[in-house]
């Protein structure tokens, strides 16, 4: 059988008002995007609300779609419908703000990344690793969940988060390694 | 090479391990979509309707336009002005129009009697009453 690409899949929903093909699109992403709100909001409550709205807005917006790489997008309109509860609820941080502050703490951590070919292996539990990405900083925790859940570009990231390519990749050297060090003592 | 990219999976896998597949709220999301999806068939339909009926207008307007101004043989009404103008230079032209059984009340003066004012009267002003009434 046939697979749609999910750039069809929205666009048969965007031109044709196909529900059926944008529930397909929703099943396919459910995974991915609940974990990255999951990353993102305090509870799974705040999550899953964020997933509805995130939907609605792709719905809303779905005429305006000219084509173009679909999970990077969907990303995208999740963070924004994230950042958006949270600054409901008065939790959200500014990025600028920490901005030298996290560059600085990368700076001081230990450069104890695993050499080529060396598999990290850790027995952290999804609920090590959770509370793990929770306690990240805001920059860092988003540029990582941009780019292990949105697959966005670090150039993408950096427009996105509206700061310096190079405070992007700072910020995902310092989620790495942070983690690294907290998972690594479930080794 | 990503030097972070087994973290990067581990992180991952465990962040996805958790979550159910079954999307939240699918109904409510379906049910957005689907009058989102209403909304915009009809507005695409209104849109549609208002264009058609323009184009409609505009074709009619072309159609009439085009057989008043080149098919239509009946008189202009600048030719109609004109030959008016030509009774009014003679005194007997003058006396036919003031006796023409075509007499149109326009308040309480008749037509003849306007006509009979304005023999002395310049052709120009006699144009402009005429087209104005």
């Amino acid at each position: 059988m046939l697979v749609e690409e999910d750039s069809e899949l929205l666009f048969a929903y965007s031109r044709r008002g196909d529900v059926e093909s944008l529930s397909t699109l929703v099943r396919r992403h459910a995974v991915w995007m609940q974990a990255f709100l999951r990353g993102l909001l305090p509870t799974v409550a705040d999550a899953e609300d964020a997933f509805q709205e995130t939907w609605v807005r792709v719905v809303k917006s779905a005429g305006k779609y000219r084509g173009g790489m679909v999970k990077p997008y969907l990303a995208v309109v999740a963070r924004s419908a994230a950042i958006d509860r949270l600054r409901q609820m008065g939790r959200l941080v500014s990025l600028d703000a920490e901005d030298g502050e996290e560059a600085s703490a990368a700076e001081r951590l230990p450069d104890d990344s695993p050499s080529p070919g060396e598999r990290f292996e850790s027995k952290a539990t999804v609920e090590d690793v959770r509370e793990a990405v929770r306690v990240l900083p805001d920059g860092p925790r988003q540029v990582l969940l941009m780019r292990i859940e949105g697959e966005l570009s670090f150039k993408e990231i950096a427009s996105e988060l509206g700061v310096p390519i190079g405070t992007a990749l700072t910020w995902m050297r310092t989620a790495t390694l942070k983690l690294k060090e907290m998972l690594g003592e479930s080794k | 090479m990503n030097e972070y990219r087994d973290i990067e999976d581990f992180v991952k896998g465990r962040l996805e391990e958790g979550v159910s597949a079954l999307p939240p709220h699918l109904a409510e999301i379906e049910r957005a979509a689907a009058a989102e999806s209403f909304a915009r068939v009809a507005e695409h339909r209104s849109r549609r309707r208002r264009t058609t009926a323009l184009l409609v207008a505009a074709s009619l307007a072309i159609v009439f336009s085009f057989a008043i101004l080149h098919i239509d043989p009946s008189p202009k009404p600048e030719n109609t002005v004109a030959c008016v103008i030509d009774l009014l230079r003679t005194a007997d032209g003058a006396e036919t129009l003031s006796e023409s059984s075509a007499v149109v009340e326009s308040g309480e003066t008749t037509v003849a009697e306007m006509l009979l004012a304005w023999q002395d009267a310049p052709y120009e002003s006699a144009i402009a009453d005429l087209l104005g009434r």
